[in-house]
């Protein structure tokens, strides 16, 4: 607690320190929530930068702009579709249509304070166990762990998004195919690459999340116009009441958990957390067939999560010099440009300066929460902005962001790609959700597995030989089961009903 | 406000004068062959940002930058394991104005058929600014290879000759690596089963959780873990002992293995066809460079000055052109495929 404190004293007492603390946070929710312009991109911009600041406040800058980043990708997510970074994405399968149904202030709110009260528990938590969870992570989770903690997250995603539990499995099974483009995780072998460089690196999972929500958004906006059907979607600025909120407190605290422990996991972060949470909201929630329609947990526990994974990703970066993602990764580059290893040592070598970064991430945690309360009330009124001007602000920074993100021509292409396909399934009702779920952990998923089958000697029910996997695996298993026949029973009606229609 | 003010232009003085420095101590004319540069120079790194690579094109471009006068853009295109960026590469003019940062995948891949860019006739070289031998780790904490307090790799070799696949190795799956572990293997005679991925924080982590045994890595990339105590050294794969480890063994002198090492180096590159007296220039300006204050603070954080890490443009050109061939000799005695017409 005194660290805390001195930490705080630190950044409250130095003017400069307050003013970078402000314009990070300021500048985090800006990049976070213009769609191309992630936090990614404001971490690289600001890199060499960081070099004539103090140590104390490169570090704080980054800390801040990684909290408020996360944050702010889910106000686009949630007004126009269009996640502002892939940790944000399940914000959108909920965010998006409760602004359909005229709940954008809800969703917002919801957001707001989930993002504040997930990044606040996580930066306590960061505080208070740095050391033993590192321990305890990096100990009994391997390539086997997690393989099966994304087969259990895979398991659920078939049924988001779609009436059709065929459709579903279809949607995933394309997003694994193309999560498999590229060269093999073990080996090295291309695949699917067509002879072309390009694709040896595989389709990163950006540019398809841009072109899957924002290039096919304007483009199913803009048949809408074309036909005179466009409407635009409601502004309403009215927050969630403390009954709404109370009524998602076990939604909140599974979330922050999942997504502490997805942070801590080397080489994992934000997003797996985002996605294993909404999963889980999914196979836990009572409200199972409204998600995908406007169901608030589905914002809830993407939000908490994402931001519970910041100050857990602190964890091994700090205790192990293991990043949890790419800003994590910059962030070592940062310490390294100040002369400093991230490692065991750190806590020993700059004892203040670690406790002034876990005090500016408390601290831009509980700010978001402020902020963004006056946010919300404001920033819905974007809905307000014409559509033929609208539709071509975000085509041109959906381009800037999909070509920012490694200057390959093809996460351009890529995007647009996907803008089509995912017009082309939305009208066909396949599930957007599931193949973006399926490139992202089927990335993850074949990387683990591989190492795993190395491991196991290629014998894959050797995963049970093991207490953590066998359960995972064995959940995932039961999930899958359990989700055939859920659905027949929520919505065999429906969809007999909705082939008739079609017929 | 005015503390911050007052640094900042103390900063742009240091800055200045550094510079002002760095030009009038420096050999090379800040003006190159017929003017060149008259327009800023773009060097492509083919990694991600903050890495290894990364840190290291920063920490030459600066010095370089101010030796030339000139404004020096970097551009990360990164994916495919490094090969990725070379389309933008080879779409580039052959002016001078486009470098390519890479390292030792750039032989090693063509000598797979991964990629038709030949780097001995394709490029022209110009300095070799990281050289890095490999070694192997093992967690700090693990008795079973631990004799002493010291880490032991003959309780290594013991241990792995128990059975084929018994010894796990923490590896990236990059031909150097590779080749290396499988002359290990061969020389000791037995079979590890290799993990392989080019996560840094996977790679070292699984060694520090005691998931797997070994991690084969140059030193200067895990050398946090090592003061730390959570790896330590264990063989070097090198002819001689460093001397930063003296107590650890090495593979020529301990073990009589008349091998000459395979190299992780990170160079600089232009396009054949780049006008000689600009490949020239450049080649000397990145030489001073390498030479600068700024630089050298560089090499000596990541541990790079374990051996001489430059290699001027001569030498280069002959790594590239011996790597070519020592490449097809490995891949060839390890079964391994490689391009036809080699």
């Amino acid at each position: 607690m005194e660290d805390f404190l001195i930490g705080t004293q630190h950044l409250f007492t130095d003017p400069i320190g307050i003013l970078i603390f402000v314009l990070a946070l300021i500048a985090g929710l800006v990049f976070g929530a213009v769609p191309g312009l992630s936090l990614l991109t404001l971490g690289a911009v600001l890199l060499p930068f960081t070099a004539y600041l103090s140590s104390t406040h490169a570090i704080m800058l980054y800390g801040v702009i990684y909290v408020a980043g996360v944050y702010g990708g889910a106000v686009t997510a949630i007004l126009f579709n269009i996640p502002g970074s892939v940790e944000n994405a399940p914000t959108a399968f909920d965010g998006y249509p409760m602004t359909l149904k005229g709940e954008s202030g809800k969703a917002i709110g919801y957001a707001v304070t989930c993002s504040a009260f997930g990044g606040t528990l996580a930066a306590i938590a960061m505080m208070a166990f740095t050391g033993p969870v590192a321990d305890f992570a990096i100990r009994n989770f391997g390539p086997i762990e997690i393989f099966a903690l994304v087969f259990f997250g895979l398991a659920v995603v078939a049924g988001i998004g779609t009436r059709s539990l065929s459709k579903g499995w279809l949607s995933l099974l394309v997003g694994l195919l193309i999560g498999s483009i590229g060269s093999d995780p073990t080996g090295g072998i291309p695949r699917f690459h067509f002879g072309t460089l390009y694709l040896h690196g595989g389709v990163h999972f950006v540019p398809l999340i841009l072109g899957f929500f924002a290039v096919a958004e304007v483009f199913v906006q803009g048949l809408k116009l074309a036909k005179g059907e466009y409407q635009s979607p409601k502004v309403s600025v009215s927050y969630p009441s403390f009954f709404e909120f109370w009524k998602m407190k076990f939604v909140v605290v599974r979330s922050a958990l999942i997504g502490f422990f997805c942070g801590v996991l080397p080489g994992i972060g934000a997003t797996l957390a985002a996605f294993m949470s909404y999963n889980e909201a999914v196979r836990w929630s009572k409200n199972r067939a409204n998600f995908g329609k406007g169901e608030p947990e589905g914002v809830v526990a993407p939000e908490t999560a994402n931001n519970a994974a910041t100050g857990a990703a602190m964890i091994p970066l700090l205790a192990l010099g293991l990043p949890g993602g790419a800003l994590t990764a910059m962030m070592i580059g940062v310490f390294n440009l100040h002369d400093m290893d991230v490692g065991p040592l750190i806590m020993l070598e700059a004892h203040d300066l670690v406790w002034v970064l876990f005090a500016s991430m408390f601290w831009a945690s509980v700010a978001i929460l402020l902020v963004g309360v006056v946010e919300a009330k404001g920033i819905v009124n974007l809905l307000r902005i014409p559509f033929p001007i609208l539709a071509p602000t975000i085509l041109i920074f959906a381009t800037i962001g999909a070509f920012a993100l490694r200057g390959n021509i093809l996460d351009v292409y890529s995007m647009f790609i996907a803008g089509v396909v995912g017009f082309l399934m939305r009208k066909g009702d396949y599930s957007i959700p599931a193949l973006v779920m399926g490139v992202i952990l089927g990335q993850i998923g074949e990387d683990t597995f591989a190492r795993s089958m190395v491991l196991l000697d290629y014998n894959v029910f050797a995963f049970f030989t093991k207490p953590i996997s066998g359960i995972l695996i064995a959940a995932g298993l039961i999930t899958i089961v359990m989700n055939i026949i859920r659905h027949r029973q929520l919505f065999g009606s429906y969809y007999a009903e909705y082939k008739d229609e079609n017929a | 406000m005015k503390k911050f003010l007052n640094n900042a232009l103390l900063a742009v003085l240091a800055s200045a004068v550094s510079g002002f420095g760095l030009i009038a101590s420096s050999s090379v004319s800040a003006a190159g062959p017929d003017g060149y540069p008259n327009r800023p120079i773009t060097v492509i790194c083919c990694y991600g940002k903050g890495g290894g690579s990364d840190q290291a094109v920063d920490a030459i471009v600066g010095p370089a930058a101010k030796i030339m006068n000139a404004k020096i853009n970097k551009i990360n295109i990164t994916g495919g394991g490094g090969l990725n960026c070379l389309p933008e590469f080879l779409q580039a003019p052959a002016d001078g104005y486009t470098l390519l940062q890479h390292i030792d995948t750039l032989p090693s891949r063509y000598v797979e058929g991964r990629i038709d860019l030949n780097p001995v006739t394709d490029v022209e070289s110009l300095v070799i600014m990281n050289v890095a031998p490999t070694m192997l780790f093992i967690n700090g904490e693990d008795e079973r290879f631990i004799t002493d307090g010291k880490a032991d790799w003959d309780k290594v070799v013991a241990y792995a000759k128990q059975g084929e696949g018994n010894l796990t190795v923490s590896n990236i799956n990059i031909p150097m690596e590779l080749v290396s572990m499988a002359v290990v293997e061969n020389h000791f005679g037995f079979k590890a089963k290799q993990v392989l991925t080019g996560k840094s924080a996977e790679r070292f982590g699984a060694v520090i959780g005691g998931q797997l045994d070994v991690l084969m890595e140059q030193p200067g990339d895990v050398s946090k873990y090592v003061e730390a105590g959570q790896l330590k050294p264990v063989l070097a794969l090198w002819p001689t002992r460093f001397d930063n480890f003296p107590d650890v063994k090495a593979l020529g002198a301990d073990y009589g293995l008349d091998w000459d090492p395979l190299l992780r180096f990170r160079g600089m590159f232009v396009k054949q066809g780049t006008p000689p007296e600009i490949v020239e220039y450049l080649a000397e300006v990145f030489a001073e460079a390498y030479k600068s204050d700024e630089h050298q603070d560089f090499v000596k954080r990541k541990s790079l000055d374990i051996v001489d890490s430059f290699r001027s443009r001569a030498d280069t050109t002959k790594i590239i052109e011996d790597s070519v061939g020592v490449y097809i000799s490995q891949f060839r005695e390890l079964g391994l495929p490689i391009r036809e017409g080699l």
